[in-house]
C-alpha cells in the first residue's frame, strides 16, 4: 500500500467514524436541555 | 466513460419529496413562531437559545449546499488537499467561540454585526461594513438558490428555474412563520438528516468501490490528485482557512447567534460545532474520488456528487442526495434570510430611513425585508451565471478584509475607524486584484493580509482609546 492510499484511508475512515458520533452527541444534549428545561 | 443520465428520478418522486418537505417545514415555522410576538422573540428566539440547540444550528448553518455539492467538486479538482482545504473552514466556527462569549459580554442589547461596527468605529466605518456584508449575504443566497435549482435538476430533470423557485419559496414562508425560532428548530432536525445521510453514503461508497480500486483508478486518470504537495492545493488550503474565518467573523448570520444563545452557551456550543464539522467535508467530498473508478463522465464539476451517489446507490442514492443537500441548502438559505433580514431591518431601516420605528413597526418590517429578500435572491438567480465553487471564492476578499476591522475591535480599544475603513476597502480592492490576476485560491489570503497591515499600523501610530461601555448601550425604539 502507497502513502498517499494509506494516508486517504485513514483520513476517510476517521472522518466517517467522527461524523457518525455526531447525531448522538447531539440528541444526548438535547435529552439534557430538554430535562434541564433550557431548551430555548 | 459511460456517459450518465443525470436525471435519475422521475420528476413525480422529486415532487413528491419537495411537497412532503414544504409541509413539515411549514408547519414547524408556524408551530415554532406562534408565540413570537416580541422583536427579540422573533428576530433572536428570546436570548435564551440552550447547548443542543445552539450546537445544531452553528452546524447546519455551515453545512451548506456548498459544502455537500462543492466539497465533491474540489475534491476532483483539488484531490486531497481540496477536502482538507474545504475541512479547515471549521477553523473559523472554532475562533468565533470566545469571540461570541465577548460578543454577549460587551453587547446585551445587540441584534447585528452592524450594531457593532456603528458603535465600536461611527458611522463611515460602519457603512462600509454594511456594503461588504450585504455584497456577501447576496452572494452566498444566490449561490444557495443556484445549489438548489441544480440539485432539483440534476436528480429528477425538473427544470433549474423552477427547482430553484420552489425551494426559495418554501424557506421564505416558514422564516417568514416563525422568525429565529423557526430557523433554529428545523436546523437541528435537517443536521440529524445531514448526518446520517453523508455515513450512508460515505460508508456505501467505501463497501461498493472500496478504497484500493478507488486508489489506483485515480493514480492511473488524475495522479494529481492525490499528490500531497500539489501547490495550488496547499494555497487553496490556507485561502479557504482565511475565507472560511472572514465569513464567520463579520457576518450577521453568526452573531445573530452569539446575540440569541443563552448566557454561558456561545463558547462551548460553536467551540462543538466547529469540532463536529471538521470530517464533513471529507466524508461528503471524498465520493468524488470514485469518479475514475466509476467510470463516470461528469458533465458539469458542481454535479459530481449528486452523480457518484445516484451512480452507486441508484434510485436511493438519488432520495439520499436529494434528503441531504435539500436539508443543509433550507437549513443555510433560511438563517441567511433571517440574519439578513435583521441586518436590514436594523441596519439601514432603523438604521437610516427610520430611526425613530418601534418595536412593532420594525417587526413587521422584518418580515416585508425577509419577503423581499427572497424575490430579490430568486431574480438573481434566474440566469445560472457561473459555477458554485467560482461564485463563492469571489466573495474571499471582501469578507477576508473584514477580519482585522472586527477582531482588533473587540479585544483591544486601540483600533481605530480610520484604518478599519481602509483596511476593508483596500484589502478588498487588492484582493479581487489577486482574485484576476492570480487566482481564487489566493484572493482571501491577499484580503487579510492588506487588512491585518493596516489595522495593526493604526493601532500603532494612532491608536484610538476606546470607551467599551459605549457598547452597552440599548437602542431607542
Amino acid at each position: 500500500m502507497t502513502v498517499s492510499e494509506t494516508f486517504l484511508r485513514y483520513l476517510v475512515s476517521i472522518a466517517v467514524f467522527v461524523t457518525a458520533l455526531s447525531p448522538v452527541v447531539l440528541i444526548l444534549l438535547l435529552i439534557r436541555d430538554w430535562k434541564g428545561k433550557k431548551l430555548w | 466513460m459511460n456517459p450518465v443520465n443525470s436525471a435519475v428520478l422521475s420528476a413525480e418522486i422529486g415532487w413528491l419529496i419537495l411537497a412532503l418537505f414544504s409541509v413539515v417545514w411549514i408547519f414547524l415555522g408556524w408551530f415554532w413562531g406562534r408565540k413570537a410576538k416580541q422583536l427579540d422573540e422573533f428576530m433572536l428566539a428570546g436570548r435564551n437559545v440552550g447547548m443542543a440547540l445552539g450546537v445544531a444550528t452553528a452546524m447546519a448553518t455551515w453545512v451548506t449546499s456548498n459544502t455537500t455539492m462543492a466539497a465533491p467538486q474540489l475534491a476532483l479538482q483539488l484531490g486531497i488537499w481540496g477536502m482538507i482545504g474545504y475541512s479547515l473552514g471549521s477553523i473559523g466556527l472554532m475562533l468565533f467561540a470566545p469571540m461570541a462569549r465577548r460578543i454577549r459580554t460587551l453587547l446585551p442589547h445587540g441584534y447585528t454585526s452592524g450594531d457593532f461596527m456603528r458603535l465600536r468605529y461611527g458611522k463611515t466605518t460602519w457603512r462600509i461594513f454594511l456594503v461588504i456584508s450585504l455584497c456577501y449575504a447576496f452572494g452566498w443566497l444566490i449561490s444557495l438558490g443556484m445549489a438548489g435549482g441544480v440539485l432539483i435538476h440534476a436528480l429528477t430533470g425538473i427544470p433549474y428555474q423552477l427547482g430553484m423557485t420552489v425551494i426559495l419559496t418554501i424557506c421564505v414562508i416558514y422564516t417568514l412563520l416563525g422568525g429565529l425560532r423557526a430557523v433554529i428548530g428545523t436546523d437541528f432536525i435537517q443536521t440529524i438528516l445531514i448526518l446520517v445521510g453523508v455515513v450512508i453514503l460515505a460508508w456505501l461508497a467505501i463497501d461498493k468501490v472500496g478504497f484500493a480500486d478507488m486508489h489506483s483508478a485515480v493514480l492511473r486518470e488524475r495522479p494529481e490528485l492525490l499528490n500531497l504537495l500539489m501547490p495550488a492545493a496547499i494555497m487553496f488550503l490556507f485561502n479557504n482557512l482565511l475565507f472560511g474565518i472572514g465569513e464567520i467573523f463579520h457576518s450577521n448570520v453568526w452573531w445573530s447567534r452569539a446575540f440569541a444563545f443563552r448566557e454561558g452557551v456561545g463558547f462551548p456550543a460553536y467551540l462543538l460545532a466547529g469540532l463536529m464539522w471538521v470530517p464533513i467535508p471529507i466524508v461528503a467530498g471524498f465520493v468524488a474520488l470514485t469518479t475514475p473508478a466509476l467510470g463516470l463522465n461528469v458533465p458539469a464539476a458542481d454535479m459530481v456528487g449528486p452523480m457518484v451517489a445516484a451512480k452507486l446507490l441508484g434510485v436511493g442514492g438519488a432520495v439520499l442526495v436529494f434528503v441531504i443537500v435539500f436539508s443543509a441548502l433550507a437549513s443555510s438559505l433560511d438563517s441567511l434570510l433571517a440574519a439578513t433580514g435583521d441586518f436590514i431591518t436594523q441596519d439601514i431601516y432603523h438604521g437610516h430611513l427610520n430611526k425613530q420605528a418601534d418595536e412593532a413597526e420594525l417587526r413587521k418590517t422584518a418580515k416585508f425585508v425577509i419577503v423581499g429578500l427572497g424575490v430579490l435572491t430568486w431574480l438573481l438567480c434566474l440566469p445560472r451565471l457561473t459555477t458554485l465553487a467560482g461564485l463563492l471564492y469571489f466573495m474571499g476578499p471582501f469578507v477576508a478584509s473584514a477580519i482585522w476591522p472586527i477582531v482588533a475591535g473587540l479585544y483591544s480599544e486601540k483600533a481605530n475607524a480610520t484604518a478599519a475603513s481602509l483596511a476593508m476597502l483596500l484589502g478588498t480592492a487588492l484582493g479581487l486584484y489577486s482574485y484576476f490576476a492570480i487566482g481564487f485560491y489566493v484572493a482571501a489570503l491577499v484580503g487579510a493580509l492588506v487588512s491585518m497591515v493596516i489595522v495593526l499600523a493604526g493601532m500603532v501610530f494612532k491608536p484610538a482609546g476606546f470607551d467599551w461601555q459605549t457598547l452597552n448601550g440599548r437602542r431607542q425604539t
